[in-house]
């Protein structure tokens, strides 16, 4: 890993709409909380202060008329207002207290309100008596010299002011949350030609490059998508002229190697009549056309393949019986058979399979030093493997995935006239058309262990 | 005979075959190779190459069955090409991929000759099917009384169908019976021959009542 600075890595752009969604939800929520608040709050009040100021100056007028006439005593006159608001009457009178309600007295009254009606103004405040909100007004009696208080409740009023900012808080609290639900689902939909498009250029890298995305009306999507297509179709285009000329190359070569190999095999027949030094440059030119015709013909059959000529021949065959067929004579002895794998059979392009284990078992004598064990067995699945084994220097962990690449060698300090690693990459490629698995590891007691896995089932 | 446009092919070709004891005659096009054919004399194989300048391998080898059934091999450049099943459409026997070399063709060639003198060898009774009469011995195919012409591996492979007797014999026993392939060969060979066989002898190759298909498993002869 590369030091330096860490970087607050940015949540995922679905979290950040997510998110957004969500704050400016909370965010109105609470704007409207606040504003509704405040409206429905300020303009109930006001209404029941005019409301309260209005009946008390009412009642203020007919307690002053009322005394100036002295038709009542005072405390009859509290006790015979009406109070269908559920106001408690208070008159200061001749320096005393008359009250509507016996429990409630002039010293209850808030001393704002008390001291301003007594100097002669009207006076309006909200104060807690006994634990539960009123609305005092005071009015003063400038004529009779005294003053007329009435206390209105407003705990009905409390109620409903209590209900409200309870709605209020669960919509501040529920809407933020609907806001991250609806960013959510928005983001996923928003971003689903995103996946898409991920999930095609996934396929791309995988190797498949006939993948294009649907053309859409979207003109968001629609540039993003026929650069995509037009990318893939450049890259497959140049792909595929690689292979190609790859193949046109090979085929060009076949008729050359025809005469090579013939006018070998011509030489070959009056080798008696050569001397020893014509025999040796023979016997080279001999091995290296081997060598070029097999060269000529994995390449041939690798772009092939690759250029979608990949046709298999399907033929349901027992795996033991191809590995002893395809196989030379000389190694036969070498040829392991588990019981179970012969009661097993595959389905695989005979020609190509029989191609992987030459080249299986080549590899193994060029570059392996011997070839020790070629074993068939069962496993679970069912599975068919077949192991080719040698007693050689191995494959270094480094290179296992190297090695069935084009053109890959294995480490340096192998032989370098022998074998281009053609054989390795087209055994890979026609094994991966078989849906099977091959890889390298290592012998125990030394050395290399190719196998081939492939899909099989139980005999009929 | 050997027809192929390349000149070291053939040059290298009639040495390499020359040392087994074959004498080659060789034709630089189609047209040679046509006129080869109208002189005096048998070729036991014509190995035809599907490219060639002028008339191509498909026509020559259409023009050589209309006069001879003589075995061709057709000589092709690509396995899995549409060129293989063309060519046997226009009437060869077998076919050989390049690069050839001398050894893998001579194998070939005398598994054509094989069965070419196990014919002439085993002595077998005419057999005779719904207006259909075989004799193996006479190279002779009569439907309803009249001759129809075979190629030798076309009347090879009739008469290794009416001879299992109604068995049914895979394309891997065909394979084998009649091209001499031990285990890889191609099926192709197998399916193309029935559909020519059955243009011949069959009224109707569409509902065919010779030569029967049994799927999944290969070819019966009969009903």
């Amino acid at each position: 890993m590369i030091g330096g600075p860490r970087h607050l890595r940015l949540p995922g752009l679905r979290a950040r709409v997510t998110l957004a969604f969500g704050l400016v939800a909370g965010a109105i929520a609470v704007v409207v909380a606040v504003s509704v608040w405040f409206l429905v709050t300020g303009l109930v009040t006001d209404r029941r202060e005019r409301v309260t100021l209005a009946q008390a100056t009412d009642n203020a007028e007919r307690v002053d008329s009322a005394l100036s006439a002295v038709a009542l005593t005072p405390d009859d006159l509290v006790r015979s207002l009406g109070n269908a608001t559920g106001s408690i009457s208070l008159v200061w009178y001749e320096r005393a207290w008359h009250s509507g309600d016996p429990t409630v007295g002039g010293e209850d009254l808030p001393t704002a309100v008390r001291n301003g009606m007594l100097r002669g103004d009207v006076v309006q405040r909200q104060a807690r008596l006994d634990g539960t909100l009123r609305l005092v007004v005071g009015v003063p009696l400038p004529s009779v010299d005294g003053a007329y208080a009435e206390i209105f409740p407003l705990d009905d009023m409390e109620r409903t002011f209590r209900t409200l900012s309870t709605t209020l808080v669960a919509v501040g609290v529920v809407a933020p949350g609907l806001g991250l639900l609806l960013g959510m689902w928005a983001s996923r939909r928003a971003l689903r030609p995103l996946r898409e498009v991920t999930a095609a250029a996934g396929a791309v890298a995988a190797g498949d490059l006939s993948v294009r995305l649907a053309m859409t009306d979207d003109p968001d999507l629609a540039p993003i998508a026929a650069s995509f297509n037009r990318t893939t179709a450049a890259l497959q285009h140049r792909v595929q002229s690689d292979l190609r000329f790859a193949s046109n190359v090979s085929h060009e070569l076949r008729t050359p190697v025809t005469t090579l190999l013939n006018t070998v095999q011509h030489l070959r027949h009056r080798r008696a009549q050569l001397d020893v030094s014509g025999r040796e440059a023979l016997d080279l030119l001999a091995d290296e056309v081997e060598r070029f015709e097999r060269l000529v013909d994995d390449l041939l059959e690798i772009s092939r393949t690759e250029g979608g000529d990949g046709h298999l021949v399907l033929v349901d065959t027992n795996a033991a019986e191809l590995t002893r067929r395809c196989l030379p004579e000389e190694v036969q002895h070498l040829i392991e058979v588990d019981p179970a794998a012969s009661a097993l059979v595959v389905r695989v392009d005979r020609r190509r399979l029989e191609r992987t284990l030459a080249n299986l078992v080549q590899n193994a004598e060029r570059h392996g030093g011997r070839l020790v064990r070629v074993a068939v067995r069962a496993e679970p699945g069912p599975l068919v493997r077949i192991a080719v084994e040698d007693d050689g220097p191995g494959v270094p962990a480094a290179l296992r995935t190297q090695v069935f690449e084009r053109f890959a060698r294995g480490d340096g300090q192998r032989e370098t006239t022998e074998g281009v690693g053609l054989g390795l990459a087209l055994a890979a490629q026609h094994i991966r058309l078989h849906r099977g698995r091959i890889w390298v590891e290592d012998r125990q007691g030394g050395g290399a262990r190719f196998v081939v896995e492939l899909p099989a089932r139980s005999a009929p | 005979m050997l027809i192929e446009d390349d000149a070291h092919v053939r040059g290298a070709l009639r040495l390499a075959l020359a040392d087994e004891g074959w004498l080659v005659d060789e034709a630089g096009d189609g047209e040679r190779g046509l006129a080869l054919l109208e002189r005096p004399g048998d070729y036991d194989v014509i190995l035809l190459d599907l490219r060639l300048p002028g008339m191509d391998g498909f026509e020559v080898c259409r023009r050589i069955r209309r006069t001879s059934d003589v075995p061709v091999v057709i000589v092709t450049a690509l396995q899995d090409s549409h060129d293989v099943v063309a060519g046997l459409e226009a009437g060869a026997d077998d076919y050989i991929s390049k690069p050839l070399s001398a050894k893998v063709l001579l194998a070939r060639l005398r598994a054509l000759l094989r069965r070419a003198a196990a014919r002439d060898g085993s002595s077998t009774r005419p057999i005779v099917h719904d207006g259909l009469q075989i004799d193996p011995d006479a190279a002779v195919v009569l439907r309803d009384g009249r001759p129809v012409s075979l190629t030798r591996t076309e009347l090879r492979l009739l008469v290794e169908l009416a001879r299992a007797a109604g068995g049914v014999l895979s394309r891997e026993q065909l394979l084998e019976r009649v091209w001499g392939y031990d285990y890889f060969g191609d099926s192709r060979l197998v399916d193309v021959h029935i559909r020519r066989l059955r243009a011949k002898v069959e009224v109707e190759p569409a509902s065919p009542r010779h030569v029967i298909t049994v799927r999944g498993m290969g070819y019966r002869f009969g009903s």
